[in-house]
């Protein structure tokens, strides 16, 4: 803005807008309205009483974590058959994101164990898959953090993405196909009204806020990848 | 403790510190998260600028 | 073979084997092999149970718990509608814990056909109901499976 700042630029300016960050700013709205309804608003559960409330964060971190690990699995399929630069980075950043929520979603789960099943843990099919789940995704950022080639990089993360995404639909249906101690999904036939906006709003909430967290990891993977593969600058003049 | 107080009723009575410890958690990670990605983007935004 | 070719082969066979693992998984009756816990029925016809840790799931049976609290001492019977097996449990159970609802307990059949345990753990229905909502039901869900 002023003179100086003129005089002194050095360099293009950063700030351009993102359209991620409009997405991300909805995100937060929605996540404190939906948050604080959950704490505050919605109706303790007629058996669980307060403790009910832990469903309103856990179970949109459970779905988020499968759908960043989704989003993680069509960029890697897409990359393996464009060679698309762009996808892997996506690829990268979906993979990171879900991890992130998948120990979020461990660490709450073991929370809301506690007080109502009796245990903070147990190996039971659910609990051991979603486990599962976050070591082999876990197991794919060290797998990238291994390969200093670029493009073997990109293939190997895809292919290792892909094998990854087999466990989403096995953690998903673990509690159908095998006796669990976790409850089998819940749907709005069996979730009380009121408790049924609630988790939407988190759900939604959750939603964007992955979205801005996937688009902000994809610019840093974009500039790291540019200043990686950037040809060494000619000598700048000295000031 | 109240634990006790309302045992075999099959009601959880209480719990808060459950509630807010699951709900502290999420904002702890997702703010934890945030900052994390400003910080590596800064970084790797210094680093591309001087080489 | 080009580069571009090379990568959309490991593409398609990232896809198949990644198929394949699924389907296996998901056909296979792999449920029966690894069970989390034995219903009663199994655990009653299988010798090899008794002195083995194990873990037991089922209903707990209305009318038959016992519970002193002071002396941290649980009797209930666990059902799953055909066959039940009497629990002795040292330590209180979890608040959710009730006559009628489905529990998994962790420990051993002794050789007088008491299930002796020190672990047990609530499995709450996927129901999610306000105080006002309908009344408690007898949880069936865990029984046939």
């Amino acid at each position: 803005m002023s003179t100086e700042a003129v005089a002194s630029a050095p360099a293009p300016t950063k700030s351009r807008f993102h359209w991620e960050h409009l997405v991300g700013l909805l995100g937060l709205v929605l996540l404190v309205a939906g948050q604080y309804m959950g704490l505050f608003v919605a109706p303790p559960e007629r058996m669980m009483g307060e403790v009910g409330r832990i469903l309103y964060t856990h179970v949109p971190a459970a779905w988020l974590a499968m759908v960043a690990f989704t989003v993680a699995f069509v960029t890697a399929v897409a990359h393996l058959f464009t060679g698309r630069r762009g996808l892997d980075w996506a690829t990268e950043a979906a993979v990171e994101v879900g991890a992130m929520l998948n120990v979020l979603l461990l660490i709450q789960g073991s929370i809301f164990a506690r007080p109502t099943w009796g245990v903070w843990w147990t190996w039971d099919p659910r609990l051991t898959a979603s486990a599962i789940m976050l070591l082999t995704f876990v197991g794919v950022l060290m797998l990238r953090g291994a390969v200093r080639d670029p493009d073997r990089r990109a293939t190997w993360t895809s292919v290792a993405t892909v094998l990854a995404y087999v466990n989403i639909p096995i953690t998903y249906f673990s509690v159908k196909w095998w006796r669990s101690l976790h409850q089998i999904q819940s749907s709005p036939e069996t979730v009380a009204d009121p408790m049924v906006f609630v988790l939407r709003l988190n759900a939604f909430a959750f939603l964007f806020i992955m979205i801005w967290f996937i688009a902000r990891r994809w610019r840093l993977a974009q500039t790291l990848a540019r200043a990686d593969e950037a040809p060494p600058l000619p000598a700048q003049e000295a000031t | 403790m109240t634990v006790f107080a309302t045992a075999g009723s099959g009601v959880v009575s209480g719990g808060w510190e459950y509630v807010y410890a699951a709900y502290g958690v999420t904002w702890l990670f997702f703010v934890g998260y945030t900052v994390s990605l400003i910080v590596r983007q800064r970084a790797a935004d210094a680093a591309s600028e001087d080489p | 073979m080009t580069e571009a070719m090379k990568r959309r082969l490991f593409g398609v066979a990232a896809l198949a084997v990644a198929g394949a693992a699924l389907f296996y998984v998901g056909m296979s009756d792999m449920g029966d092999d690894l069970v989390y816990y034995w219903t009663p029925s199994e655990l009653i016809a299988a010798a090899e149970a008794k002195e083995a840790t194990v873990r037991l799931g089922g209903m707990v049976k209305p009318g038959t718990l016992d519970w002193d609290r002071d002396a941290q001492q649980a009797r209930f019977t666990i059902t799953d509608g055909d066959h039940e097996v009497p629990v002795h449990c040292t330590g209180n159970p979890p608040q959710m814990f009730r006559e009628g609802i489905g529990a998994v307990v962790e420990g051993k059949l002794g050789t007088d056909g008491v299930f002796r345990t020190d672990r047990v753990m609530v499995k709450h229905s996927n129901e999610y109901e306000a105080p006002d909502g309908h009344p408690p039901e007898v949880q069936t869900t865990l029984v046939d499976e």
